[in-house]
């Protein structure tokens, strides 16, 4: 029992080295984190973040072999001499794939797992289940299949497994990754909950730093394996372009509170920056729902529109399409119709089940729909080879890993185009110019295996675009990649659709989305619940409420605090947001007691 | 321990089978298992396929254990490829009922495989019948209930975890070379899917085994278990009397079909011909896809 003033962890000058890595993991790290705080540690890929996670429970260096230098005392010991096992009523770790719990018949046994090892009597670990799985919202599921269960209810599941021993620190990596906002905020709140009430230590990273931020009580960047910044939300938050120099992103709010000149500590939240704005203190400012001069978009029962408006030559088509999968429960795409055209990117949202990934599946031509029709460049997919779909639409996977199969990535790149028949001086130029493009030139002869999961999903995205397919399909490209990967990612999203090709694009990133969507499609519950002009649908406050959605911060912060009734609102990017609020901050427009004034909130 | 979406998954049902404890039929599954082993004349062991084919047709699962048996069908046609064609086995004597070409089919060789098919197809059926009407849960909890270690029944239970998802893992690689317009059918597409899917086994195994360890596993204190041990009188008079069955199948096997039965398969030639030539046909597509992928890849 460490004393009330000892840290929970204490690391000074701790360092780990990988067996044959180039260079540490971890160098000359000195950090503290004392009972009661919610720390969230934010990095770019590579910059140490889930070495220093598991180095403390002692999974580094005791089962990923590694030397390390300095000293680590995780609640009074040492986790390089305890063994990892000893740790497990004191530390609970959370990795970054909840599909490892996922080892027992039911919810209850999985639970019930590290209780049996610690030898709890069985009469009670009835209890002890019940009040963990209660504390995640997961009570009454204690007889499902963890494999039936859906991605946010295997996370809290997760969580669960390692709360039931009754650890004081928690320790999570990633553990909103691949939620849709509804489980994003459901773990937020069980973590806060957990932390405010209960006094369980968090250490948590992310790199939705949206999440990390609302409850953090501090942040803690690593860059290249050192601590770059420590200190309060606000204040860590206040200086995007140096956090951008380090690969990690700065909140929505965090970034136009910075570019509005606003001092440090800055707001980090939508909410908190529109506290600061006077129109929000106003007692009659409250914050406006869906603007009354945009027009409804598409009812659940309306037709979708048949075509975009603005858009080129019609590239996808997909009409009156339905699909249910074999022993499905019901139809997980229904009367879903739709034109792409050349020149969009189409954002996909919707909850967990919604029917994003089906929709993919079918304009791919992985899926033949049941009812209706789709084409893609004309093909009708339920008549088109899989060859002649292949070389009109180019799919980006989830989980990259399952579409590499070269051993260089240089050989991955040129995959396709190869199947294509392309000649081979042809195949190596268009290589080159791919690995400049992702910045993949030092790997081009590495194992795509060998790569980590951020420069992976780079190569899928590569051997995707490598052929100048049309038609572009990625499944949540962003999950997990650092501001580098997203960066690149946007601008060959952007490259793609400029040089007349459709992108649909599937994603839970609505800052991601704000950035590259031109229109957005909202299921729900397999069906069309909008399709509009991106701007309209962000700003279906309503709406996105019924979906279970939230606009990007940019979004949410003009719709709160920026009436314009321009062609250009509301912002969806940070630097959208930043030019519309900007003449504000510096006096040039509008300072009735309905705008913005740049007075900062004494408090 | 779920096989859903597996050829051995569990097929929901009410039946008899369905209903009846996990225990017995564990103990009745190792029983057939151990006759099947002891016993290398044909007659006995299809029998045992026949009663696992009844029991499937009465619990309403034939449709799901014909779909189970069909995996094994490549490893059964090389068998009697193999078998067939192994020389000697019968001291220089051999009886040949055909030729084919410089090749000759011995009557001793037919026999051989038949014997060892006959003996995959007995414990495949009951396996399968067993598989398919008990839920995981319920498998698991007769595992511990038998009082097998906690590490073994762990490791049996992780083991079926993972199949499943090394086969959900498959179909996805599977769906990525379509869209790539890779080959996406038939072993030559299957050898280099297996790359990425058991890198991503190996990884998840890895991460299992940090997840494991990190919430107790291995540690000092005595291992309890969650699940309590009860079953009903009659579950316990059926596993009690599938495990004399066991033992004296065994022993009966033993002396009366055990390896010394085994007598030569003197059949007409064209069937001996017909026999080795579908699986030789079947077994040389397998091992052609395998060489053209591994030569592509």
């Amino acid at each position: 029992m460490p004393l009330a003033s000892e840290p929970v962890v204490a690391l000074a000058g701790f360092g780990v080295r990988y067996a044959s890595a180039a260079r540490s993991a971890l160098w000359d790290v000195t950090l503290e984190v004392h009972a009661g705080e919610y720390v969230g540690v934010l990095g770019a890929t590579a910059a140490g973040v889930t070495t220093l996670l598991t180095s403390i429970d002692g999974v580094v260096p005791q089962l990923v072999r590694a030397e390390t230098t300095g000293t680590v005392r995780v609640l009074g010991l040492d986790p390089r001499e305890v063994p990892v096992r000893d740790f497990a009523p004191l530390v609970g770790l959370v990795l970054d794939d909840p599909d490892v719990v996922a080892s027992q018949p039911t919810v209850a046994d999985e639970v019930a797992f590290g209780l049996e090892n610690l030898g709890v009597p069985q009469g009670a670990m009835g209890a002890r289940i019940g009040a963990a799985l209660a504390s995640v919202g997961l009570a009454g599921l204690e007889a499902r299949a963890p494999s039936s269960l859906s991605g946010g209810e295997l996370q809290r599941l997760a969580i669960a497994c390692a709360l039931v021993t009754g650890p004081r620190l928690l320790v999570l990596d990633e553990p909103t990754a691949n939620l849709d906002p509804v489980g994003r905020r459901a773990v937020c709140g069980i973590l806060r909950r957990l932390n405010r009430e209960h006094g369980v230590t968090v250490l948590v990273a992310d790199q939705d730093v949206e999440s990390i931020a609302a409850d953090a009580t501090r942040l803690v960047v690593l860059a290249e394996g050192r601590v770059a910044a420590d200190g309060r939300p606000g204040v860590v938050l206040a200086d995007p372009g140096a956090l951008r120099a380090h690969g990690v992103r700065s909140t929505g709010a965090a970034t136009v509170a910075a570019a509005l000149g606003m001092p440090s500590p800055v707001p980090t939240s939508v909410e908190a920056l529109a506290g600061r704005l006077e129109r929000v203190a106003r007692p009659d400012a409250a914050p406006r729902p869906s603007p009354a001069r945009t027009p409804p978009l598409s009812a659940p029962d309306a037709p979708t529109p048949a075509a975009p408006v603005d858009s080129g030559p019609a590239l996808v088509d997909v009409r009156d399409v339905g699909y249910r999968y074999p022993g499905g429960p019901g139809p997980a795409l229904s009367g879903v119709s739709l034109v792409v055209g050349a020149g969009e990117v189409l954002g996909i949202v919707g909850a967990n089940g919604g029917g994003k990934s089906t929709l993919l599946r079918l304009v791919n031509g992985l899926l033949r729909p049941q009812q209706g029709a789709v084409r893609v460049v004309g093909v009708d997919t339920r008549t088109g080879g899989p060859r002649a779909i292949a070389a009109r639409v180019g799919t980006v996977f989830q989980d990259p890993a399952h579409q590499l199969f070269a051993r260089t990535v240089a050989q991955e790149l040129g995959l396709g185009l190869r199947a294509l028949g392309m000649p081979e001086a042809r195949i190596g130029e268009r290589v080159r110019e791919l690995a400049e493009a992702l910045e993949l030139g030092d790997l081009l002869g590495r194992h795509p295996f060998r790569l980590g999961r951020a420069e992976r999903k780079l190569v899928a995205l590569g051997a995707a675009i490598a052929g100048r397919p049309p038609v572009l399909v990625l499944d949540e490209p962003t999950t997990g990649a650092d501001v580098r990967v997203e960066d690149l990612v946007v601008a060959q999203v952007r490259a793609a659709a400029e040089a007349g090709g459709a992108v649909l694009v599937a994603s839970h990133d609505m800052a991601f989305l704000g950035r590259v969507a031109t229109r957005v499609l909202v299921l729900d519950g397999g069906r069309a619940l909008a399709d509009g002009p991106a701007r309209r649908v962000f700003a279906d406050s309503a709406l996105l409420a019924v979906a279970g959605l939230e606009a990007p911060p940019a979004a949410r912060i003009a719709l709160l605090v920026a009436p314009d009734g321009s062609a250009s609102w509301p912002p969806l990017s940070v630097d959208e947001a930043v030019r519309v609020l900007a003449p504000r901050a510096h006096g040039q427009v509008d300072r009735s007691p309905g705008g913005w004034s740049p007075r900062e909130d004494p408090g | 321990m779920s096989l859903t979406g597996s050829p051995f998954g569990y097929a929901p049902g009410s039946s008899a089978l369905h209903r009846r404890s996990a225990v017995p039929k564990l103990v009745w599954l190792v029983a057939a298992v151990a006759f099947s082993l002891a016993v290398f004349q044909p007659l006995p062991l299809l029998s045992v396929v026949a009663a696992a084919c009844v029991l499937a047709v009465r619990a309403g699962v034939a449709g799901p254990m014909w779909r189970a048996m069909r995996v094994l069908a490549p490893l059964a046609a090389s068998i009697v490829v193999l078998q067939t064609a192994a020389p000697g086995g019968c001291g220089g004597a051999c009886t040949v009922v055909a030729r084919v070409g410089p090749a000759a089919i011995t009557a001793e060789a037919l026999a051989r495989a038949v014997s060892f098919v006959s003996r995959l197809v007995a414990m495949e059926a009951v396996g399968v019948v067993v598989l398919v009407t008990t839920r995981p849960a319920d498998l698991f909890g007769a595992l511990v209930r038998l009082r097998v270690p906690p590490p073994v029944a762990l490791m049996l239970g992780t083991t079926m975890q993972l199949v499943p998802l090394l086969q959900r893992e498959l179909g996805i690689v599977l769906d990525a070379q379509r869209a790539r317009g890779l080959r996406a059918s038939g072993l030559r597409a299957v050898v280099p899917a297996l790359l990425p899917v058991f890198v991503a086994g190996f990884e998840r195994v890895g991460r299992l085994a940090i997840s494991m360890e990190a919430r107790g596993y291995g540690a000092d204190a005595r291992r309890t278990s969650y699940r309590t041990a009860q079953d009903a009188p009659g579950d316990r008079a059926l596993a009690w009397s599938g495990a004399v069955a066991g033992v004296a199948g065994v022993a009966v096997g033993l002396a009366a079909w055990g390896p010394s039965s085994v007598t030569p398969l003197l059949v007409p030639s064209w069937v001996a011909i017909a026999l080795v030539l579908a699986a030789a046909a079947s077994f040389a597509g397998v091992l052609a896809g395998a060489v053209l992928s591994a030569a592509r890849g």
